[in-house]
């Protein structure tokens, strides 16, 4: 395990020789939440007064939106589906399979140390913008950051596994990343727009027990509405599909590199 | 006479960029019909937010849809014709332009044809789905073409402009990238959720309302001429400015002096 870490650790060191980059890439982010406040407040009407749109207030729905974000942007969905199917197609892989780790989790932990450090800059930043605009979440806690914080880790760990499995599709498509495409439409429409009562209620079932909880929705809701109840639901479900997604990645990862010709030269 | 040599050149790159990755048919297909699909999930969104308000600041379902398909197609068109443009950061720090300096055309031109993203052509088509599910009259059709050229050249011109600073600074595609997210973003959105000083900067430095607001509204809903004009003059200046921020910073290049062909 501990060379994982030191491939994690060089990842987050290499990423934190771009600090110039990653804080302008803060801007962008700082834009869509913008975007959102302005949206959701629109919808509210006003300043949103006491209105409940499905149980939730203005404020709630923007903290959620806040947190969907953190989320989306620290997880290069597309470039972690990318630096699997790059590998693949070019050939490269062939170099690491002599290598003394797995290239699955080599990846992983690659992906995982860069996420670390967006993370750092994004964490902070989304808890400033939502206490400018909106102030602090009613009922809110100090006992519950540690368990948000947990559950943000587990969210971005799935989405990197399950982004990273699809890159593995690549040893059989010539492109993967339209699969990332639509895994993230997916993400995006069930997870960050709305959360999961925004539904028909025939459909929050499948929502419900979908990765798509486990990545965005669930870690969501405990931002705006926290209870320890639903802290332990979101990360069972989280647990269950990281477990499921990375047993998937080996299979795909085993029979992917069977296929692999390896020319020399 | 050169435009008309120029225009010339950047079919000619669009349709050999095309050939090349029409060898690979399935890829070809799947990267466009997946854009369309992927592109397709934004209507469900807007779907859900118009159940729970009817208009937002007059924007209804079909406007909403309208500023998307520009949106699209503007989006596809830059990246269909022009690219090679998302090239250029590492086309620089690499120090492979030599290639390009030698081309009797203009560097950047020849830069921004060189590359064709298949799946682009995708979202140029979800343009037209858009208005097929709107319901939209037979000659929004024939407007969208202009809609989205002007779009398109914006947004390719915008990115070209902020991405010139790669030549003076190190990273310096991140304020790119940025402006681009920024331009790409808030454009999907009615623009009165904006205050005045957002819809300001919107129309100057970071010219998101000449992308989509401004055909939407004044090529398609209220057509009015002089806003149309103006459309056209702005893409004129942007296109102008990419050209001169591009051609100063090229006296700053470094050539990595490699040896390299194009095929």
């Amino acid at each position: 395990m501990s060379k994982y870490f030191s491939i994690y650790r060089t990842s987050l060191k290499q990423e934190s020789k771009t600090l110039g980059n990653s804080l302008t890439s803060v801007i962008s982010f700082v834009v869509i939440i913008y975007i959102f406040q302005q949206l959701w407040q629109f919808i509210y009407g006003g300043n949103g007064g006491g209105t409940l749109i499905y149980g939730y207030s203005v404020k709630m729905t923007i903290w959620y939106m806040i947190m969907a974000e953190v989320l989306m942007y620290s997880v290069n969905a597309r470039g972690t589906t990318r630096a699997f199917a790059n590998d693949i197609k070019s050939g490269k892989i062939a170099y690491q399979l002599n290598k003394p780790y797995n290239y699955y989790m080599y990846q992983i932990s690659s992906q995982a140390g860069a996420i670390s450090w967006k993370l750092l800059f994004l964490v902070p930043t989304g808890i400033l913008m939502g206490l400018i605009l909106l102030g602090p979440i009613p009922g809110f806690s100090i006992a519950y950051v540690f368990p948000l914080l947990a559950s943000l880790l587990l969210a971005v760990i799935l989405t990197c596994i399950i982004y990273g499995t699809a890159g593995l599709l690549s040893f059989w498509v010539e492109e993967a990343t339209p699969f990332a495409w639509i895994i993230q439409k997916f993400q995006m429409l069930f997870g960050l727009f709305f959360p999961p009562e925004f539904f028909s209620a025939s459909l929050q079932p499948f929502i419900t027990y979908s990765p798509v909880y486990a990545m965005m929705s669930g870690p969501c809701k405990l931002m705006a509405n926290f209870s320890w109840d639903l802290f332990w639901k979101v990360s069972l479900s989280q647990l269950i599909y990281i477990a499921v997604f990375v047993i998937i990645g080996f299979i795909i990862y085993k029979i992917g590199t069977k296929k692999v010709n390896i020319h020399g030269g | 006479m050169a435009v008309k040599n120029n225009l010339k050149m950047i079919f000619s790159y669009f349709r050999l960029n095309v050939k090349k990755e029409w060898k690979y048919k399935t890829s070809f297909f799947m990267q466009i019909a997946m854009m369309i699909l992927n592109d397709l999930f934004f209507i469900i969104q807007w779907y859900i937010i118009f159940q729970l308000v009817d208009n937002i600041g007059g924007y209804g379902f079909n406007e909403t849809m309208l500023l998307w398909a520009i949106a699209a197609g503007g989006f596809g068109f830059s990246h269909a014709f022009f690219g090679g443009a998302w090239n250029i950061k590492d086309i620089v720090y690499d120090g492979k332009l030599d290639v390009f300096l030698t081309q009797p055309k203009s560097v950047l031109l020849n830069v921004s044809c060189s590359s064709t993203d298949i799946s682009a052509i995708g979202d140029m088509i979800y343009a037209y789905v858009v208005l097929i599910i709107i319901g939209a009259p037979w000659h929004w059709y024939l407007l969208m073409i202009p809609a989205m050229i002007i779009a398109g050249l914006i947004y390719v011109s915008v990115y070209v402009t902020y991405v010139g600073l790669c030549f003076y600074m190190k990273q310096g595609d991140a304020i790119a990238k940025s402006i681009e997210g920024t331009v790409n973003k808030a454009a999907n959105y009615p623009p009165h959720i904006f205050n005045y000083v957002v819809k300001g900067l919107f129309l100057t430095l970071i010219p998101t309302f000449f992308y989509t607001f401004i055909p939407a509204q004044y090529f398609f809903i209220t057509f009015n001429i002089w806003w149309v004009l103006g459309a056209v003059a702005v893409t004129a200046l942007w296109i102008a400015i990419a050209f001169a921020t591009f051609n100063h910073g090229l006296k700053k290049y470094n050539s990595g002096n490699l040896m390299g062909g194009r095929l």
